[in-house]
């Protein structure tokens, strides 16, 4: 279409430079670029979006309220809510020969524990890691009624490259989009909104916990689950 | 859910609004200051329009020289480097100021007191209101941005990590390797002033940028003499309206030109570099065309305004890995201009040979990074350092080469190289040029971010051979044409030396370097309608 239309332009064009005198030549070229900008602007307005997405950041984050819907980067969230937060996380690791003891990639006794950690870190949280975290999980009646799932994690975690400490294989950034793209299936960021019997929940309340699944056997995947410390306290701890 | 994440996300609003909007005006002045200490005095509209992007440069060079001599990226050692650059500008230009002076004692005060005119407070808070005016509507969100998994990862979670650790480290991977570090390195601003995203200091950046867009259309279309030679009709100022209205439709085509709208919106490093990219030619002719018009009696360009030209590109040259070829080709070309290729060797190429012999060392030495594929390898960095350093010396010989063989062959050269080793490319690998060929067609004809403006840009040129050909007049083959041309085959070749094809979609990275080439082209185009007219 767009082909015929600047056919059909230029050869207006030209028409109207060989034919009219060139004291005309400016109105010619006037109107041929009055049109082109016309037609530019139209097509952009009916193609743009299509090709890429925009957004409109009224709110001054990364995070788009749009990208709930989608479960896009919900990992733009997270430095919102957990920077110069105290975190409690699990105590859990596994070295890897335990991980391929089990079933599990090699790769999980270098990520387990470590990633979800030293991320958190980056983003300024004040971590504290406790052995009697380990083993607790909300349940799946609680996940279904207090949680809301905001998308996959699994970009996030195959960027913790960036804060790895280890050195060689394990810390490149191929290991890390092997296991989390091509290795593991989907593994979901979720988050408590509501609020605690404090009244708190996790915007506000400055001690946060940051659960994973507990994995049995081979299986890997380990969606995250964040909630106030308050709320663990009451609901999950065991 | 979305009413509570509404309001958590909205409560950071205002105060993320105020520290971005601040960090532009802060950034502007920092530029303005740096701009005002070179040249002595803010007389010109580009020395004002030149200022935000001569302050993003400052952060960029001050933040690039504390990572890779490892000395702490912090905020602090960042304001102390721009004052070190500071004090040395203003000291060289207080010697400068002596030696133009009979022998004498002269204080230190009055030297500065000769050397410098302060404009006028009403200026100075005129322009910082217009300034602060246009730092909020940019933060405003009412202009939409475009992002992608680029956009976060590289562009917001590792600048995160350079402000964290304050310094390179092993773990930044391919990071190292492949993502232009000034590009990186604006992305650490909202982790030094306190908001989150970058969106409105790059919103900044293109009303900045188009501002200068309008400044080269109204230079250009003031009159028909361009790099001493004269127009069709001979040496002629354009009526004021013919100026205003050519003026207004290149803005008009840039605005409406589907690739300027994805580049500019998109939060990646692209944009960024467009709008460098074009600053720096743009000033580069503006500066050549003041010592042309015989206004400035000195053979080259003022001194003052080569080191300015040179902050442009060194920064330029970190935004993307491939940015010193692109810096190279850039200092090649302006050899044939006016410049004193010794002072461009020696503000340009020698503060990259040392940076970047530096960034190499830290990642492939100390660091010692090592992954299956990178963009930059080591015998790239070093091929880039030897590049470099022939460039250097063919800049500080350039005189003589110039008075034997003149500065055109230059031109001719470059393209002759650009050409042949396109040639070189397709014989090497037949298949891997043949397969990017078919990816660059099928971008610019498909639904790749470009619109209508490749079928715009044939149907242009189809016009302009019918006005020569009824005029009976040869067509000029301009500077910009020149760059233009240079800069798609140098495309072509950098994205060869990729060694993975291109893809067919809007973000491939060899159709984003393509999609930098449109305000060139646009510009190149207007000057030649211009010369119809």
């Amino acid at each position: 279409m767009k082909i015929i239309i600047f056919g059909i332009l230029t050869v207006l064009a030209v028409v109207m430079l060989l034919f009219f005198n060139r004291k005309y030549r400016n109105l010619v070229f006037l109107g041929y670029f009055a049109c082109v900008i016309v037609v530019s602007a139209f097509y952009n307005l009916r193609l743009i979006r299509n090709i890429v997405p925009f957004y409109r950041p009224f709110s001054q984050t990364y995070y788009q309220p749009e990208f709930l819907e989608k479960g896009e980067y919900p990992d733009s969230l997270l430095p919102l809510l957990l920077q110069d937060k105290i975190v409690y996380t699990k105590n859990d690791p596994m070295d890897f020969e335990e991980a391929m003891r089990l079933g599990k990639d090699w790769h999980y006794g270098y990520y387990h524990v470590n990633n979800a950690v030293w991320y958190l870190e980056l983003l300024d949280a004040r971590v504290v890691q406790e052995d009697g975290m380990n083993g607790s999980m909300p349940t799946e009646e609680q996940i279904r009624t207090d949680f809301e799932n905001m998308g996959p994690a699994n970009d996030m975690f195959r960027y913790t490259f960036l804060c790895s400490k280890h050195f060689d294989e394990p810390g490149n950034y191929f290991s890390h989009f092997w296991y989390y793209s091509d290795h593991l299936s989907e593994i979901d960021v979720y988050l408590n909104p509501h609020a605690d019997l404090d009244g708190a929940d996790i915007a506000s309340s400055e001690e946060l916990v940051l659960l994973w699944d507990s994995q049995e056997g081979s299986k890997e995947e380990e969606n995250i689950y964040i909630m106030t410390k308050a709320y663990y306290e009451e609901n999950v701890k065991q | 859910m979305s009413g509570w994440l509404s309001d958590y996300l909205y409560s950071f609003s205002y105060r993320f609004f105020a520290a971005q909007s601040l960090t532009i005006l802060l950034f502007f002045f920092i530029g303005l200051l740096f701009v005002f200490l070179l040249k002595g005095s803010i007389r010109e509209p580009i020395e004002l329009l030149l200022a935000y992007p001569v302050g993003l440069s400052l952060y960029i060079l001050a933040g690039f020289l504390l990572l890779v001599t490892d000395t702490g990226f912090k905020l602090p050692y960042i304001f102390l480097v721009i004052l070190l650059l500071y004090g040395f500008t203003l000291w060289a230009a207080v010697i400068a100021r002596k030696r133009k002076r009979k022998e004498g004692t002269y204080s230190f005060f009055s030297l500065v007191r000769e050397t410098y005119r302060l404009p006028s407070g009403k200026m100075l808070l005129l322009t910082g209101l217009a300034v602060l005016a246009a730092a909020l509507f940019s933060c405003s969100g009412l202009f939409s941005v475009s992002l992608s998994n680029d956009s976060y990862y590289y562009f917001s979670l590792y600048p995160r990590a350079l402000v964290h650790f304050s310094r390179l480290m092993h773990s930044y991977n391919v990071f190292l390797t492949d993502v232009g570090l000034g590009a990186a390195l604006i992305g650490t601003l909202p982790y030094f002033f306190g908001f989150q995203e970058t969106f409105g200091i790059q919103t900044a950046f293109f009303i900045n940028f188009l501002l200068i867009f309008g400044c080269a259309s109204a230079e250009l279309f003031r009159s028909g003499a361009r790099e001493g030679r004269p127009a069709q009709g001979g040496k002629k100022l354009l009526p004021p309206d013919r100026k205003m209205t050519g003026t207004i439709l290149c803005l008009l085509l840039l605005l409406t030109a589907m690739p300027f709208v994805i580049i500019s919106k998109w939060a990646m490093a692209n944009g960024y570099f467009t709008g460098f990219m074009f600053t720096a030619v743009f000033t580069a002719i503006h500066f050549t065309t003041a010592v042309n018009r015989e206004a400035y009696p000195a053979e080259n360009v003022r001194l003052a305004d080569t080191v300015l030209l040179s902050l442009l590109l060194i920064a330029l040259s970190s935004l993307r890995m491939e940015g010193v070829v692109i810096l190279l080709f850039l200092l090649l070309s302006f050899s044939t201009l006016p410049f004193n290729g010794k002072r461009l060797a020696l503000f340009t190429l020698l503060p990259c040979i040392v940076l970047y012999s530096l960034y190499y060392l830290q990642i492939f030495v100390w660091l010692q990074v090592e992954a299956p594929y990178t963009f930059l390898t080591r015998r790239k960095a070093v091929l880039q350092i030897l590049a470099m350093a022939a460039v250097f010396i063919f800049l500080n010989y350039q005189e003589k080469l110039f008075k034997k063989w003149g500065r055109g062959y230059v031109k001719g050269a470059l393209l002759l190289l650009f050409s042949g080793g396109n040639v070189f490319l397709f014989i090497s690998d037949r298949s891997l040029y043949l397969t990017n060929l078919k990816s660059f067609y099928r971008n610019l004809t498909g639904q790749s971010g470009w619109g209508v403006f490749p079928v715009f840009a044939v149907s242009a040129f189809l016009i302009l051979v019918i006005c020569h050909l009824k005029d009976k007049t040869k067509p000029r083959f301009t500077f910009m044409d020149f760059i233009v041309c240079g800069y798609l085959l140098l495309t072509l070749t950098v994205c060869f030396a990729r060694g993975d094809p291109l893809q067919d979609n809007v973000g491939d990275s060899g159709n984003r370097v393509l999609l930098q080439s449109v305000p060139l082209i646009v510009y190149a185009l207007a000057e030649h309608f211009r010369d119809m007219i």
